[in-house]
């Protein structure tokens, strides 16, 4: 029984290359192929016909899938192996008189032969197929990587590492035909969230470099020698300092040993370029051959010729001292864990065979020696997860196995520069997937294609060539290729100038299913593809055309939202004067109350009164309509009948908490508050979902009722901008004079801090008015107040407003403010984004997370009137400014609010509630 | 229609590196102001401010020196006025990640500017002028 584990990981990884025939770039996968890849494989072949039963992990990035399974690539490279061959037998011709030489070069001739009989006559050109086989046959555990190899801690957002990962799982998916189990992150580059997104798309484990997991709170009990867990369950595995140190050192890894082959003194570069001309890239281009008669011999230039037996007895050596090393560690190690040590070995598949030349025959030495010994046991990360699936959890930072340990090697003055227009191509790719959730034909085409040439330009390569400053100009050349390209393409779909499509789905045929929605803020890797049609009852103390506040507003759009998905909803509502008890509007079934018999006494009886009734209409609605799949309540006014149709009927809630009554009215004072404080308490505790506008809500609900966050889902409000008479970009000219308020007349709204801040304006912009929409309980107040800063003249109240009305001042106003102090999610802001007006608003609550400073509008401080009039002056005064606030503003709005989406956020919250 | 642009990027546990685009130039002279927030939540007035400095018309990049791991940073792009600095940009917040060996010593914030060379799809990051306030 073994006393330990060792994990060994591979991961193998070139850039994407499929463009121009005979380019250079073709000549890295070549080198590649015929120097590590097949060696390795042909390794690993000979274990398995031998019987030996090793474990080993191999990540296989997508790029590299596809590369591996291009047919013209494939081809290509079968006539590269034969021009080789050519060039080695010459080799062996020209040095018949020099033994130690002449050796070499017959060494090299039949090396290439045996690789170009295995690649062509035994796998047929396909290597995916054997390491299938080797998989199948438990020696390997293949898995993957981002779908270009792209530096994720460096993206942008997380939609758009989200896409990275999607991409890369599918193609893995396409080509294996089964699910990785577990992720290599490139370059080991983890930033916190990441996991969340492994864990979406059902990936187990990922691995670190030491100190990702060394740094790790709380202090990981064993160190990296056994995995640690995640929050949310996804295994974290740290690199062994000393095994790596042992292969990856400069200095002292075995690679380093004076007897093994020197890479740099290539006949490509050492011999007469006219001998060469008929094997070097347009006849003339020096580049490596493989073909190298040196070994390292010393630090100096002066090299004594290879001797391949010696360099093979060193590769021994240094297997069993490998091992001897790992023995001596498991020991160690188990004498003080509980679990079996587990040793996680991973190193760049291309460091074996390519940059020591060796490498494939000592790993298959070292896999032949663990073999014979039981002390340390190979194994899997899988695997092991599997013997033993509990471990300590934690949480990581930041960390990459770059130099330094961080992002510098991605992010420096060598490389910085190009993350200004990564970061816009991928903020402008995911709006595109928003803009466009259901495109065909050509758009469809246009909109995979960016999608295609993001992921391309997204690829860590090129950053990391920048740095080390070797192919600079090729770098660069591709992340100018693929954005220009995506700047074409966004071209079409905006201004309708025809790109070169057919081009360049060409030119980089990389991921040939790619769906372009995976770069959306809504797309998630665990979304159910059921289409499952819920339904829905809902419950509202107001609807359309009873409304009061933004509720009423809410549930109108999410509804007929909710039955453009396909559900079936029912609205239960309030008497609304002469309006029929049932009807249906856009597809909703709308049931009210009866009103007779409403009591005339205080509001919290009336409420009472309409919850009863609503248990009864409920009772008459399941007997015509049928049964629900689930109750959706709206606020504390629906609380006391949604919770007796909990308990009567079985059926799970849901509630939408728009505010609350301690926000409202910045605490508790009287009575009638408390009381209704405690029946959102009592409502919010019994609902088995609660869902908030914003954040900021969502903190005010779990802090107030002492509710766990996990219960918690937030779905921001959503905006028709056809409601304000908008169906398209206006691109106007905000220079309207006219400043709006649109809102409740209560303090909370903060209308007396806009007054004071509209004084203020007077000497710089005399011609200013105010406009002040809306009615309330303030507005006597607010009357005297303008009165007594002597703006009479230029401030107008207008009382209600109507849809029409609204519609008028919108499209008049220069400016739209909201200085609220209390404002759980600010629908009338989002309205007035909509209208395609510029937004100040104040900095708490949901307005602070509709508005983003300086893009979408601007926020104050709450109260702050100097500063509030500064903006405003500001905004009136710089149209450019306007115009571009009004037009981001318009993408959020079309983008982020819409309801379709929100809808189908909130269809999330329902799968999740049904699901139990 | 690029709106102005400010981004806040970790380098690493010490260092930040902030990259911005203002379409519309200034016409007072800019400011930029690097806070470090008591929690990832806060607002910039809740947090202190390591550095103020005039914002250079001609950089897009700037690199923060000697920050502290662990600890949550924004910055704003705004303009100074009587005494009262309004931002009209605010970044996405930054947070260092911590090391084993954090300690709470003061900070001493240092920033580099990166000269913006080229206004097209490639810039070259080139040398930098090294700003060192109050040094």
């Amino acid at each position: 029984m073994a006393r330990g584990y060792l994990a060994l990981v591979l991961h193998a990884h070139l850039p994407y290359v499929r463009s121009r025939v005979g380019a250079l770039e073709e000549r890295w996968f070549f080198e590649a192929m015929t120097e590590c890849y097949l060696p390795l494989l042909e390794a690993w072949e000979n274990l398995a016909r031998e019987g030996r039963a090793f474990r080993l992990t191999l990540s296989l990035s997508p790029p590299l899938l596809e590369m591996l399974a291009d047919e013209s690539l494939s081809r290509r490279y079968v006539v590269h192996l034969d021009n080789l061959l050519l060039l080695a037998e010459k080799e062996v011709q020209r040095t018949r008189k020099d033994p130690p030489v002449w050796r070499l070069a017959r060494m090299y001739r039949e090396n290439l032969e045996r690789i170009r009989h295995a690649y062509v006559e035994e796998y047929y050109r396909n290597l995916l197929a054997p390491l299938a086989r080797l998989q199948r046959e438990g020696f390997l555990e293949l898995i993957t990587t981002a779908a270009t190899h792209g530096y994720l801690p460096l993206m942008s957002s997380e939609s758009v590492r989200r896409a990275q990962i999607a991409v890369g799982v599918a193609l893995f998916r396409r080509h294996f035909g089964w699910h990785p189990p577990g992720f290599w992150l490139p370059e080991c580059g983890y930033v916190p969230g990441v996991e969340e997104l492994l864990k979406e798309f059902g990936l187990r484990y990922f691995v670190l470099d030491s100190h990702g997991v060394l740094n790790a709170r709380p202090a990981p009990r064993h160190g990296v020698y056994a995995p640690v867990l995640t929050r949310c369950g996804v295994a974290a595995l740290g690199r062994d300092p000393t095994s790596s140190r042992q292969v990856w050192d400069q200095r002292t890894g075995y690679p380093g040993d004076f007897y093994y082959r020197e890479f740099y003194r290539d006949i490509g570069h050492d011999l007469d370029p006219d001998y060469l001309a008929p094997h070097l890239p347009e006849g003339w281009v020096r580049v490596d051959t493989g073909l190298k008669y040196y070994r390292i011999t010393g630090p100096t230039a002066d090299k004594a010729f290879y001797e391949p037996d010696r360099a093979l007895e060193r590769a021994a050596e240094h297997a069993a001292h490998f091992v001897a090393e790992r023995q001596r560690q498991v020991r160690s190690l188990a004498k003080h864990m509980e679990v079996p040590p587990l040793v996680v070995a991973p190193y760049d598949a291309e460091l074996f065979g390519h940059w020591w030349y060796e490498g494939p025959r000592w790993l298959e030495l070292v896999l032949r020696r663990l073999q014979d010994q039981d002390t340390v046991a190979l194994t899997t990360p899988g695997r092991y997860l599997d013997a033993y699936p509990h471990h300590q959890v934690v949480e990581l930072d930041l960390c990459s196995w770059g130099e330094e340990g961080y992002n510098k090697v991605w992010l420096n003055p060598a490389n910085d520069w190009i993350y200004r227009f990564l970061h816009r191509a991928e903020a402008a790719v995911a709006e595109l997937a928003d803009l466009y959730p259901f495109a065909a034909g050509r758009t469809r085409r246009l909109l995979n294609q960016a999608a295609r040439e993001l992921l391309l330009a997204q690829s860590s390569d090129w950053a990391f060539i920048l740095h080390t400053g070797t192919a600079v100009q090729y770098a660069r050349q591709r992340l100018t290729v693929h954005l220009e390209n995506l700047k074409q393409l966004i071209g079409e779909l905006e201004s309708g100038a025809r790109a070169p499509l057919e081009k360049l789905e060409a030119e980089y045929p990389f991921a040939q299913d790619i769906d372009y929605r995976v770069f959306s803020r809504f797309f998630r890797g665990n979304r159910s593809a059921s289409r499952r049609r819920f339904r829905v009852a809902m419950f509202s103390w107001e609807y359309p055309p009873k409304t009061v506040g933004g509720l009423g507003r809410h549930v109108y759009d999410l509804s007929r939202a909710l039955v453009r998905l396909g559900d079936d909803v029912v609205v239960l509502t309030c008497p609304a004067g002469d309006l029929p008890s049932w009807q249906v509007v856009d597809g909703v079934r709308v049931y009210r109350t009866d009103g007779s018999g409403a009591p005339e006494g205080s509001f919290l009886d009336w409420v009472a009164w309409f919850n009863g009734a609503l248990v009864d209409l409920a009772g008459r609605v399941l007997r015509d309509h049928g049964p629900f799949d689930l109750l959706h309540a709206h606020d504390w006014l629906v609380g006391r009948a949604c919770l007796e149709l909990r308990a009567r009927h079985g059926l799970p809630l849901v509630t939408t908490i728009h505010a609350t009554e301690h926000g409202r009215n910045l605490g508790l004072h009287n009575e009638t508050q408390w009381r209704i404080h405690q029946a959102e308490a009592e409502l919010v505790r019994e609902s088995d979902l609660i869902i908030c506008c914003s954040r900021y809500m969502a903190r005010e609900v779990t802090g107030l009722f002492a509710v766990a966050p996990d219960r918690v889902r937030v779905v921001p409000n959503g905006v028709e901008p056809q409601n304000l008479g908008v169906d398209r970009w206006l691109g106007r000219d905000r220079t309207g004079r006219m400043v709006l308020f649109m809102g409740r007349l209560v303090p909370e709204k903060g209308v007396q801090v806009l007054l004071r801040a509209f004084a203020r304006l007077e000497g710089e912009l005399p011609d200013l008015s105010l406009v002040v929409a809306g009615r309330g309980p303030y507005e006597d107040y607010l009357r005297q107040l303008a009165a007594e800063l002597g703006l009479n003249a230029r401030v107008c109240f207008t009382g209600f407003v109507d849809g029409k009305r609204r519609q008028q001042l919108y499209r008049d106003a220069g400016l739209a403010v909201f200085p609220s102090l209390y404002e759980p999610f600010g629908i009338v802001a989002l309205e007035a984004m909509a209208a395609q007006v510029p937004v100040i608003v104040s900095d708490t609550g949901g307005l602070s997370e509709v508005v983003e400073h300086g893009a979408t509008g601007f926020k104050v401080p709450p109260g702050d009137v100097e500063a509030l009039s500064y903006y405003m002056a500001h905004v009136l005064s710089h149209p450019e400014v306007s115009r571009t606030l009004c037009w981001r503003a318009w993408r959020e709005i079309l983008t982020r609010y819409n309801w379709q989406y929100l809808a189908g956020e909130t269809r999330e919250v329902y799968r999740e509630l049904l699901a139990g | 229609m690029s709106p102005a642009m400010l981004e806040l990027i970790v380098q690493s546990p010490t260092v930040l590196f902030a990259q911005w685009d203002f379409p519309f130039l200034c016409e007072q002279e800019c400011v930029m102001r690097l806070y470090r927030l008591p929690d990832v939540g806060a607002l910039p007035q809740y947090g202190s401010v390591c550095l103020e400095l005039p914002l250079p018309q001609s950089a897009g990049s700037m690199y923060f020196y000697r920050l502290t791991p662990g600890h949550h940073y924004v910055v704003e792009i705004g303009i100074r006025r009587e005494g009262v600095f309004y931002p009209l940009r605010r970044s996405n917040v930054a947070t260092t990640p911590r090391t084993e060996a954090a300690t709470e010593e003061p900070e001493r914030v240092a920033a580099v500017v990166v000269p913006l060379a080229v206004a097209d799809w490639f810039a070259e990051g080139s040398g930098a002028a090294p700003y060192y306030p109050g040094e």
